[in-house]
């Protein structure tokens, strides 16, 4: 009897352990803003952009390349806004009521860029991230990190700070 | 020894230019008069905006201070003068300042005109214009 009770004892025990063995890894994912301009899918990695905000008075300045549309007032403090599509070979849809502004943040400096409408907040599987395409042009080769598949369209992740650095230099 | 405090109000005169607002320091104006027959540019030729012509706004003459002399200029009404705390001015965000072509272009302020929504309006600096539109 004592010997029968052992081995429900060790099967249990066994089973407690059962589990033990097995590892959990979380797969890195990374989070992501998706945004469309024009007919194309975008992605800026969630930690380029402080805030996404609906279309505002945009106030313009004078001297400025047509890309830059002017500057906004976000509760006090003052942003200039790029229109994107100029820089991505996009043309902007008509502005409605998806138009957006992300507050987008490099590592010395930040503005305003207008989308046609924010798609998504998603983490997207690292893993599933592919190289951006050879095809690209030579300044959005500069911009992408990557490309991955949503719902059966392409969306190019963006790296902001080149981005920035290359408008401040005078490109788009 | 605790340094000075700076100023906490800047002095302005608000002048509209193309249908748009803009503003330069009250101490950087000489004079403000009717345009007579003084032949003087038009500030918005002098910025590259388009005249407000439908209504064609009244014009005054606006004197500012410049480094080598006075500068006239041709500008619209409304023209306003007004005490404004120093936390309504801003510099120009770093993008918008790499990218400009005009060097006019100093600063922006945040600005109500009377009833109405608050704007941002640009903040020129008549020392920086161009020394063939002064006059000695």
């Amino acid at each position: 009897m004592d010997g029968e009770s052992d081995v429900l004892a060790n099967l249990l025990e066994q089973r407690r352990h059962a589990d033990s063995g097995i590892v959990e890894v979380e797969a890195p994912t990374v989070k992501l803003v998706m945004f469309a301009v024009g007919t194309s899918l975008f992605a800026f990695p969630g930690a380029n952009v402080t805030e996404i905000l609906p279309l505002t008075t945009i106030y313009p300045v004078p001297g400025c390349p047509a890309s830059l549309e002017g500057v906004i007032n976000v509760r006090g403090d003052i942003a200039s806004v790029i229109r994107l599509g100029d820089l991505l070979g996009e043309t902007h849809a008509a502005t409605d009521r998806q138009t957006a502004i992300l507050l987008g943040r490099g590592s010395a400096m930040s503005s305003g860029l207008r989308v046609d409408r924010v798609v998504e907040v998603l983490d997207v599987l690292e893993e599933l991230i592919q190289p951006p395409p050879a095809t690209l042009p030579e300044n959005m080769q500069r911009w992408a990190t990557g490309v991955f598949a949503w719902q059966g369209r392409s969306v190019l992740v963006l790296n902001l700070e080149p981005l920035f650095q290359d408008y401040r230099a005078g490109l788009g | 020894m605790d340094a000075a405090p700076g100023p906490t109000e800047i002095d302005l005169v608000f002048f509209a230019v193309g249908g748009q607002v803009f503003a330069v320091e009250s101490a950087k104006v000489r004079s403000l008069s009717e345009v007579g027959k003084v032949i003087a540019p038009a500030m918005a030729d002098v910025l590259g905006l388009p005249a407000q012509t439908d209504p064609a706004p009244r014009e005054w003459l606006l004197r500012l201070v410049h480094p080598h002399g006075t500068l006239a200029v041709r500008v619209n009404e409304p023209v306003v003068q007004e005490h404004l705390p120093i936390s309504d001015l801003y510099p120009l965000p770093l993008l918008l300042e790499a990218r400009l072509t005009l060097p006019w272009v100093r600063a922006l302020v945040r600005w109500r005109e009377s009833a109405g929504d608050e704007m941002l309006i640009v903040v020129l600096d008549p020392a920086r214009f161009a020394d063939g539109l002064v006059s000695t």
